[in-house]
């Protein structure tokens, strides 16, 4: 799927959030409505570094939905300390 | 007067990627850290130092490892790489370079996808194949190392403390802690006397424990921690019979500034026991280090 207008790319954008905040409430303490209702999407959700990768792997069938090739290393993962640096790294890869 | 000039203290950690192939997973990037060992899952700066007393001979610390980055699967990553570890700053020094390629392995590809189920879990595989030549002790080696874990989704919580995560314990502390097994296998090829020549075959067990207290407060900026590590010698055919080696290292970080991309540390440990990064020689030193991450 790739994207067309701006419209469709902040519906995509909105698409991924909620997955990745569907992914990180299976891995992280916090409930599933401190997730869903969390608004500063820049909090440090400390994770550790085993955890970081294991979101690549997540992260990674999120954004090859959207672009076969966007592969998510686990290399990449320790920029994925919160919400919005997850959605801006898969948002990036499916550009 | 003595005066004892420090002439720098470089610390990095660079990734550059080079030209990108189009056909998955390869994926080649150049990455300069501290080492490509199982251990550093979160990569540690590279460290130069090097120190020069007035009327004394110099002093060098130089922890650094040279990558290239193979594959770039999301649960599979691979890098050759070559090290060179020299200090001269303990009483035993080291001077040692390694070489060799790196592997590490989420088996679950599936973990924490909706195609998972909610309580499912994934095995970490880390291995590592290396030549090894220790300058000091006039040691060539090849050494093979592999060691596993386990990451498991909260829903295996039930109570429980999980092990490989993050866990809050009230607004106490956090409580992190790291546990896993493994081997070391090691042929030694040439030795300075051959009562050292043969064959090493070793379990190990490891556990790193890390306490952050009143972490909403202090925003985790104080570490205590407490590695241990013992290795015990299945087979061993060199003539030496010192078949238990524990290693024990334990200290506090304080971190006094990190904006996520550039950090600094202030570090104190006790390390005592077989030191694995020096051939399991007998160790036994307190070490305070300022880290800088750029």
């Amino acid at each position: 799927m790739e994207k067309t207008n701006s419209s469709e790319s902040e519906a995509n954008n909105n698409v991924v959030l909620a997955e990745v905040k569907k992914v990180i409430c299976r891995l992280t303490d916090a409930s599933e409505n401190e997730i869903k209702e969390m608004t500063n999407l820049s909090v440090d959700l400390k994770m550790t570094s085993q955890q970081l990768k294991s979101l690549a792997t997540s992260f990674s069938k999120i954004a090859m939905q959207y672009k076969s090739s966007a592969v998510i290393g686990m290399d990449e993962c320790t920029k994925l300390t919160t919400i919005k640096s997850c959605v801006d790294a898969i948002m990036e890869k499916i550009k | 007067m003595k005066i004892t000039m420090t002439v720098f203290v470089l610390l990095l950690v660079l990734e550059l990627p080079t030209k990108a192939q189009n056909s998955f997973p390869w994926d080649f990037k150049i990455k300069l850290r501290k080492s490509f060992q199982s251990e550093d899952s979160k990569p540690e700066a590279a460290m130069i130092s090097y120190t020069k007393p007035k009327n004394r001979s110099e002093s060098f610390l130089i922890d650094a490892a040279l990558g290239l980055q193979l594959v770039g699967s999301p649960n599979l990553s691979a890098n050759v790489f070559c090290e060179y570890h020299r200090n001269t700053l303990v009483e035993k020094s080291q001077n040692a370079i390694q070489s060799g390629v790196a592997l590490e392995w989420y088996t679950n590809s599936e973990f924490n996808t909706d195609d998972a189920e909610e309580n499912s879990h994934t095995t970490i595989i880390n291995w590592t194949t290396k030549y090894s030549d220790d300058i000091i002790q006039k040691i060539e080696s090849i050494q093979s190392t592999g060691e596993l874990t386990i990451l498991l989704t909260k829903a295996n919580r039930k109570g429980c403390i999980l092990p490989n995560v993050n866990n809050r314990i009230g607004t106490v502390f956090d409580f992190q802690y790291f546990p896993s097994v493994g081997y070391e296998l090691e042929n030694r090829i040439k030795c300075k006397n051959d009562s050292a020549k043969g064959n090493i075959f070793r379990m190990v067990g490891k556990i790193h424990a890390s306490i952050f207290p009143i972490p909403q407060i202090l925003k985790s900026s104080i570490e205590i921690y407490c590695d241990f590590a013992y290795r015990y010698d299945l087979i061993n055919s060199t003539l030496y019979s010192d078949y238990s080696h524990p290693w024990i290292q334990t200290g506090a970080n304080l971190v006094l500034f990190d904006d996520g991309k550039t950090s600094t540390k202030l570090s104190c440990s006790y390390n005592t026991g077989d030191n694995p990064a020096q051939g399991l020689k007998k160790q036994d030193y307190i070490l305070v280090a300022l880290k800088v991450k750029i």
